[in-house]
């Protein structure tokens, strides 16, 4: 029962994304003053998502239907010019290659441009925080070399996980930090923990993700639970009766933040605007790609904590 | 002639601004008022030696000092991860008034030691400074390695972008602080980009990163001559009416949630840059640099 309720939400969120499918569409209207002239974090996002899919096996109408329309959104797009505006584009850049290529199709750009802005050090010029630097290392693995995924786990040593942060110093952007370098440190999924880490590390870390989502729980912040859950399901927690419990609360809390429309909002205050149509996109598209594959994901390993 | 006319009296009046910021941080701490001091530490650490900036320096120290022995440091420490760089600077230059002893770092060393501050992610750059200046004070971290990326990457590309905002300056700051406390791991600063930068503030008439690059290239950069001849005729003309600050970069904007540009710290730190500058005797190039570089 559960598990067809799961497989049913991922359905629908998946459908509310694709009935809000030019929403995805590359705008040039630059939000703040110091944003970028572009703005393509909506279409890369998405793009993220269809490619941790299609990594996956998991497979629909609409996903296709999706992955047409990111793809053509993705080539009326000139990345050059972001790739040489900011160095940050580095990373954008590397996930619509690789979307691209998991589509079987050429870059929408030139990726010898690519090759020389990372020859000059363009991309390395700026002060990131350490998981930005992970999030460099592993576009420019699937960019440049894959060499350079050695440096996933130097970086994550000075990240806030590495500097062995205290629980109960845990900020919400150091969550994030953690849930983006399980991402990179697992190939969002497609890799083992330890191939990149030592064994005691990557328990401690599994560890941490566990106590990380029951502080979360006792939160209200849906976006960041959806990515922790995300992480238990790429780095394969611990399958005891108190993880359980802990995992289907959480996921009880995503349920209980998805509208009958199929949007996920990433706080429980808002479900109410929601429901009464009050919502923006920019408000809750994030949660609900997040969703959608933590829904989506879990339907296609059957549950795994479900118990 | 240039000192006892313009220099001296724009060194009172950032005199007495700084006190008036200090006093407010004494009497109501707030975010806005710790940046605006933290912007002016930076600079002033950058200071060794020259005897103008001396009577601003200890009055920050002395500040600083205050504020390590009432708990606001560490208070400021505890409450936001955004704090720890200036906290860390603030501390180390407490560290040069005689009434401070080991026992009042006695509480950052714990909580330090407890990973209860500073483990918030801070990019690259600032997580090596604050851990300079903590292990100046005899409180020892690490913050990681910096993997297959060195400072030259960090840094020197920078002037690759192809746009700019205070975080350059900042960089720059920072990379100073680091050379100055012997701790960039051999890395000898950047060769080009802050006399790019310099000559784009000359360009663009941004009076106010002017003085801050002029004093970081003749003590930690290099200076080329023609280009500190045109630096300071450009600082000759964007001298503050009497009583004035310099005013605050255009567009002061600054891509990073990590640090607080506020204006009038931006203003103060720059009117000092600009006094000591113009208070210096004979050529402005003549000065021994802090380290060896570029030129």
């Amino acid at each position: 029962m559960f598990k067809k309720r799961v497989k049913h939400l991922s359905s629908l969120t998946l459908n509310w994304l694709w009935e809000h499918e030019e929403q995805f569409c590359v705008s040039s209207q630059q939000k703040e003053e110091n944003s970028l002239p572009w703005q393509v974090k909506h279409i890369v996002e998405l793009m993220t998502m269809l490619t941790t899919l299609a990594n996956h096996d998991i497979r629909s109408g609409t996903i296709s239907k999706l992955t047409r329309r990111a793809l053509a959104y993705g080539a009326e797009f000139d990345w050059h010019q972001l790739a040489a505006y900011d160095a940050s584009a580095a990373t954008v850049v590397a996930i619509v290659g690789d979307f691209f290529a998991s589509n079987q199709l050429p870059s929408p750009f030139e990726t010898e441009f690519i090759h020389f802005l990372h020859g000059i050090g363009f991309c390395e010029g700026m002060d990131r925080v350490p998981f930005r630097e992970m999030d460099l290392a592993y576009s420019l693995g699937l960019m440049i070399s894959p060499e350079f995924r050695k440096e996933l786990p130097v970086w994550f040593a000075s990240t806030t996980f590495g500097q062995r942060q205290h629980l109960t110093r845990y900020t919400t952007d150091d969550i994030y930090s953690v849930t983006h370098a399980v991402f990179y440190l697992t190939d969002f999924g497609r890799s083992q923990l330890t191939d990149l880490l030592d064994t005691v590390t990557a328990e401690r870390l599994r560890k941490e993700l566990v106590a990380l989502t029951a502080m979360v729980l006792r939160a209200d912040n849906v976006d960041v639970l959806g990515e922790l859950l995300l992480c238990w399901l790429f780095c394969h927690v611990e399958n005891t009766f108190l993880n359980r419990t802990l995992f289907h609360q959480a996921f009880e809390r995503l349920l209980s933040a998805t509208t009958t429309e199929g949007q996920v909002v990433p706080t429980m205050k808002l479900l109410q605007r929601a429901q009464s149509g009050q919502t923006s996109f920019a408000d809750v598209y994030h949660t609900t790609l997040v969703c959608c594959m933590v829904f989506a994901v879990a339907a296609k390993k059957r549950m795994p904590y479900a118990g | 002639m240039l000192a006892e006319t313009i220099s001296d009296p724009m060194l009172r009046l950032c005199h007495s601004e700084f006190q008036r910021l200090i006093l407010e941080l004494d009497s109501a701490p707030s975010r806005t008022a710790f940046f605006d001091v933290g912007a002016v530490a930076e600079i002033l650490v950058l200071t060794n030696g020259i005897p103008e900036a001396e009577g601003l320096t200890r009055m920050l120290c002395d500040a600083a000092a205050r504020w390590l022995k009432s708990g606001l440091l560490e208070d400021l420490l505890m409450a936001r991860v955004e704090f720890a760089y200036h906290v860390a600077l603030l501390t180390y230059l407490a560290q040069s008034v005689a009434s401070v002893s080991p026992s009042d770092l006695e509480v950052i060393r714990n909580l330090s030691d407890g990973r209860l501050i500073a483990r918030s992610e801070i990019p690259v750059l600032r997580q090596h400074l604050i851990t300079a200046y903590l292990w100046a004070c005899g409180i020892h971290t690490d913050f990681g390695k910096l993997g297959r990326r060195n400072l030259t990457q960090i840094i020197d590309r920078r002037v690759l972008r192809a746009r700019s905002d205070e975080f350059d300056l900042l960089v720059l700051l920072m990379c100073a602080q680091l050379l100055q406390l012997d701790c960039s791991r051999g890395y000898q600063g950047p060769r080009t980009y802050p006399q790019v930068l310099l000559v784009q503030a000359m360009r663009a008439g941004n009076t106010n990163w002017l003085p801050i690059l002029t004093l970081l290239c003749r003590r930690f950069f290099g200076f080329p001559g023609p280009l500190c001849g045109a630096a300071f005729k450009s600082m000759e003309e964007s001298i503050p009416a009497p009583g004035q600050l310099l005013p605050a970069p255009p567009g002061n904007q600054i891509d990073s949630d990590y640090i607080e540009r506020t204006e009038r710290g931006l203003r103060l730190r720059s009117t000092i840059a600009l006094a000591l500058s113009l208070a210096l005797p004979g050529e402005i190039y003549g000065i021994q640099q802090v380290r060896p570089a570029f030129n």
